[in-house]
C-alpha cells in the first residue's frame, strides 16, 4: 500500500493505492519518542479526506499507511470503552466521536489529554486516575452482609426513583475528559478529581448502599470536594451527560449539612 | 487523607498548567468573569460601608449631610455603581442558574431541580427588587 | 456519622450566603444607592437626613444592612481565594486562606461597629 516519505515533520501518500478520494486534510498530531525526542513535537500528516470518518480513523490511517510508530489508545471504536479521549483542536473529546466533517477543511490537531504525564505521543499515564477510582470505594458497603440470606427473591429491591436518584452518575466510562477539562486538577494533582467524586456520590445516593460514612471522609476532605470551584467544564466535555460538576457540588452541600447537624444536634445519628 | 498524586510506574513527560489556560476557551474566561464579580460586589458595599456614618450622622451635623450628597452625585460613584451593577448581575445569572444544579433533589416522586429551583428564586428575586424600591424610595413616610 | 480533616463547608456556607445575598439584594441595592438616589429619586423624602438618621437608627434596618455588607465580604474572600490559585499562585496555600477570610472578618467587625455606632 501507500509509503511514507519518511523525511521532514510533513507525510503524504499515494493516493491511487487506496482510493479513489480526492479530498485531503491536514492532520497535526503530538510525538513523543521518550529517549529520542527531550519534549514532545508536532507532525503534520496529509491523508484522505472521508466524511464518514471520525479522528480515531484518521489516526488508524496513519498508523497502517503512513507511519506504523504513532502510538495512541483504543478499543471499542463506539463510545462506550473510554480509551481513546484525547485533545482534539483544544477541546477533550472521545476521537471515535469526532467526526472529520466537523473540523474538514481546517486542520485537525490531536494532542494527549491534558493534565496527565506523557508515556509516548498520544498515550498518558493514567495511574494517578485509577488509583483515584479506587480509593472513593466504589462498590456496594453493607453492614449486614455476613447475615444476608442469599439467593432468588432477597435481592435488594429499589424504586424506580431510587434508581434514577444515581444512574446518571452510573453511565462514567472513565474515559478522563473531565481530569484533562478541570483546570483545578491540572494545577493539583491532589484533587480528587470529576470522575472519582462523581463515582463516590453514585454509590452514596443507592439506596442498597450503607458506605456513606466510610466514604465521606474522603470526599468530604480538603482534597475532595473543597478544591472544586465550580468551573463546570468537566460536565461540558463529558461524553455520557454524567454531570459530575452536580455530584461535587451536591456532595459539598451535603457535607455541609451533615457538619451543622453535627454541630446544632451533637445526639443525631445518620 | 491525602490520596494522590500516584506517581507514573513508566518514565513520562510530567504536565505543567500554565497561569494563562483561562484565556484559552471562552467558557474557562467566562468563569473567570464570574469569580471577579465577587471583587465587584465587594468594593462596592466597602464604599457604601464608608457612606453609612455620613447617613447616619446627617441630621446632627449638616456638613456630613452635604458631605454624602456630593459623594453620591459625583460621575464617580454613579458610574463605579453601574459598573459593579453589570458584574453582580451577571452574579446573580450565573449563581441562581448554578443553584438548580446544586440544590437539586427528591421530594418523594417529585424530582425538584433546575428551572423548579431557578424559577422560584427568580421569583424571590423580583419580590425583593420591588420590596426594597417600595420601601426605600415609594414610601418616604416609612421612618420619616 | 463522620469527620472531615477541614473546616471548609464553614466557609463554603458563608460563601453560599454571600453568593445569595449579592444575588438577590445587591443588584437593587446598587441601582437605589448608586444611580436613582444620586441621578434624583421620585420622592426627595426618601432620602432626607432626618429620614436616612432614622431609618438607619433602626435594628432591623441594622441587621439587614450587617447581612448585605460583611455576607459579600466572605463571598469574595472565598473567590479571590481560588481565584489567586487559578491564576497561578502555587504555594503559600494557608496563608492566602488566612488573609482573604480574616479580611472578610474584620470588615463584619467593622460593619458591626459602624452600625452599632450609626
Amino acid at each position: 500500500m501507500a509509503a511514507s516519505n519518511g523525511v521532514g515533520a510533513a507525510h503524504s501518500v499515494d493516493l491511487s493505492a487506496v482510493s479513489s478520494v480526492a479530498d485531503m486534510i491536514k492532520m497535526t498530531v503530538t510525538r513523543y519518542r521518550p529517549g529520542d525526542d527531550p519534549v514532545p513535537v508536532t507532525e503534520s500528516f496529509f491523508i484522505p479526506y472521508h466524511d464518514d470518518w471520525v479522528v480515531l480513523d484518521a489516526l488508524q490511517y496513519i498508523k497502517d499507511y503512513v507511519d506504523g510508530s504513532l502510538s495512541f489508545r483504543w478499543s471499542c471504536h463506539m463510545g462506550v470503552c473510554g480509551s481513546c479521549g484525547m485533545i482534539v483542536n483544544g477541546t477533550p473529546k472521545l476521537t471515535c466521536a469526532a467526526f472529520l466533517r466537523d473540523y474538514y477543511p481546517h486542520e485537525v490537531v490531536v494532542q494527549p489529554l491534558t493534565n496527565f504525564p506523557v508515556v509516548r505521543d498520544l498515550v498518558v499515564d493514567i495511574e494517578d486516575f485509577i488509583h483515584k477510582l479506587e480509593e472513593v470505594k466504589p462498590y456496594i458497603i453493607r453492614d449486614d452482609l455476613a447475615a444476608a440470606p442469599v439467593g432468588l427473591g432477597n435481592e435488594y429491591r429499589q424504586l424506580p426513583e431510587q434508581v434514577e436518584d444515581y444512574k446518571q452518575f452510573s453511565m462514567c466510562i472513565n474515559c478522563m475528559l473531565c481530569y484533562s477539562a478541570c483546570p483545578v486538577y491540572g494545577m493539583e494533582p491532589t484533587f480528587l478529581g470529576p470522575a472519582a467524586i462523581a463515582l463516590g456520590h453514585r454509590y452514596n445516593m443507592d439506596s442498597r448502599d450503607q458506605g456513606r460514612n466510610v466514604r465521606m471522609p474522603l470526599l468530604g476532605s480538603s482534597e475532595g470536594v473543597w478544591e472544586c470551584t465550580f468551573v463546570g467544564e468537566c460536565s461540558v466535555v463529558c461524553p455520557k451527560n454524567v454531570d459530575p460538576a452536580a455530584a461535587i457540588q451536591r456532595t459539598k452541600l451535603a457535607t455541609t449539612n451533615d457538619m451543622m447537624k453535627s454541630i446544632l444536634m451533637p445526639w443525631s445519628k445518620r | 487523607m491525602p490520596v494522590g498524586p500516584r506517581p507514573a510506574t513508566v518514565p513520562t513527560f510530567p504536565w505543567r498548567t500554565k497561569s494563562d489556560w483561562w484565556v484559552k476557551n471562552n467558557r474557562y474566561f467566562m468563569y473567570m468573569v464570574r469569580e471577579a464579580t465577587a471583587i465587584f460586589a465587594a468594593a462596592w458595599v466597602v464604599v457604601f460601608l464608608i457612606q453609612i456614618p455620613m447617613m447616619a450622622g446627617g441630621l446632627g451635623d449638616p456638613r456630613l449631610y452635604v458631605g454624602w450628597l456630593a459623594f453620591i452625585r459625583s460621575p464617580l460613584w454613579v458610574i463605579f455603581s453601574l459598573t459593579a451593577f453589570c458584574f453582580v448581575m451577571y452574579h446573580a445569572v450565573t449563581f441562581l442558574g448554578l443553584m438548580g444544579t446544586v440544590m437539586a433533589t427528591r421530594i418523594g416522586h417529585l424530582r425538584v431541580g433546575g428551572p423548579l429551583i431557578v424559577g422560584p428564586m427568580y421569583l424571590v428575586w423580583i419580590g425583593i427588587t420591588l420590596l426594597l424600591i417600595l420601601l426605600v424610595l415609594l414610601i418616604p413616610q416609612l421612618g420619616g | 456519622m463522620y469527620r472531615i480533616n477541614t473546616i471548609e463547608p464553614l466557609w463554603w456556607a458563608l460563601f453560599g450566603a454571600g453568593g445569595m445575598v449579592a444575588a438577590l439584594i445587591l443588584p437593587i441595592m446598587i441601582l437605589i444607592f448608586g444611580v436613582f438616589i444620586p441621578m434624583g429619586a421620585p420622592d426627595p423624602a426618601a432620602y432626607s437626613a432626618f429620614r436616612l438618621h432614622n431609618l438607619l437608627d433602626n435594628w432591623i434596618v441594622k441587621l439587614f444592612l450587617l447581612a448585605v455588607i460583611a455576607l459579600p465580604l466572605f463571598h469574595w474572600a472565598h473567590r479571590f481565594r481560588y481565584v489567586l490559585f487559578d491564576l497561578g499562585v502555587r504555594g503559600a496555600r494557608m496563608p492566602i486562606a488566612v488573609a482573604c477570610y480574616g479580611l472578610a472578618i474584620l470588615g463584619t467587625i467593622l460593619t458591626a461597629v459602624v452600625l452599632i455606632k450609626a
